[in-house]
């Protein structure tokens, strides 16, 4: 191999390996790669309707108590007569 | 080609521009990053870029330009990314295949496939594009966004060190 000629004409012999036969499907099927807000709906649903429920439990469970009344001294009298027989 | 027209779906855009310029952009990154699992990566992005532009209704001037050049940012990116990481390839497996399967002298080959491998990225570029896609050096800079000389130079000097490699093997 004197001269570039003979160089490229030994190359030309070769060529660079071609893609994977999968490659073409693996494109057309990824789409953009962005993430779509519409393949999370139902993730994002959910959320949402976890944290209200949370939130309107923490809430009936502050009107409960704000309605009850205050337990009165007889009150915590009576809960340990009815304890007391309970304990080993 | 110039941009998608209006009345093909962007899919359909998209799978003709795969059919037209995949093959040989999947070759001109596996040349420049010698990996073919990440060159495959490479491709990937590059086209749901491309899917990105055609859902937005932004076509592309001129398509094997637009898909060379973001193929080629691409993977000088990736090349940096390695670099930075400090990743080695190992047992790669071959970047270069016998045009002829037959004829093919399989030492010969392993010896171009090490002798390609060894060559700076830029320079294993010019002779991708030179002698294997078959552009002139003035299209070639314009693809690398450099000066005919640095191309011709480059080339020269990627000839030189394929021959010296290249002699052990005669």
């Amino acid at each position: 191999m004197t001269d570039d000629g003979e160089l490229e004409a030994l190359l030309r012999e070769y060529r660079p390996v071609g893609p994977p036969p999968g490659l073409r499907d693996r494109i057309l099927n990824a789409g953009d790669g962005s993430i779509r807000l519409r393949d999370w709906l139902p993730t994002v649903a959910a959320v949402v309707l976890a944290v209200a429920f949370y939130w309107l439990a923490g809430v009936e469970r502050r009107l409960l108590s704000a309605s009850m009344p205050a337990p009165s001294p007889s009150d915590h009298e009576a809960a340990f007569i009815v304890e007391e027989p309970l304990q080993p | 080609m110039r941009g998608r027209p209006l009345d093909q779906p962007p899919a359909d855009w998209i799978a003709a521009a795969y059919d037209r310029y995949g093959a040989g952009l999947y070759r001109y990154a596996l040349m420049l990053l010698g990996d073919t699992a990440i060159a495959a990566d490479v491709i990937q992005q590059v086209f749901a870029a491309l899917v990105r532009r055609a859902r937005d209704e932004r076509g592309v001037e001129d398509e094997e330009r637009y898909l060379r050049r973001a193929v080629r940012n691409e993977c000088f990116s990736a090349l940096r990314r390695r670099q930075r990481e400090q990743a080695v390839v190992t047992d790669a497996p071959p970047i270069i295949e016998p045009v002829d399967r037959a004829s093919g002298n399989p030492e010969l080959r392993a010896a171009i496939d090490e002798a390609l491998r060894k060559l700076p990225a830029d320079q294993r570029e010019v002779v991708h594009l030179k002698v294997f896609v078959g552009l002139t050096f003035q299209e070639i800079a314009d693809v690398a966004g450099e000066s005919i000389n640095t191309i011709a130079s480059r080339y020269r000097y990627a000839m030189d060190k394929l021959r010296t490699s290249l002699r052990r093997v005669e």
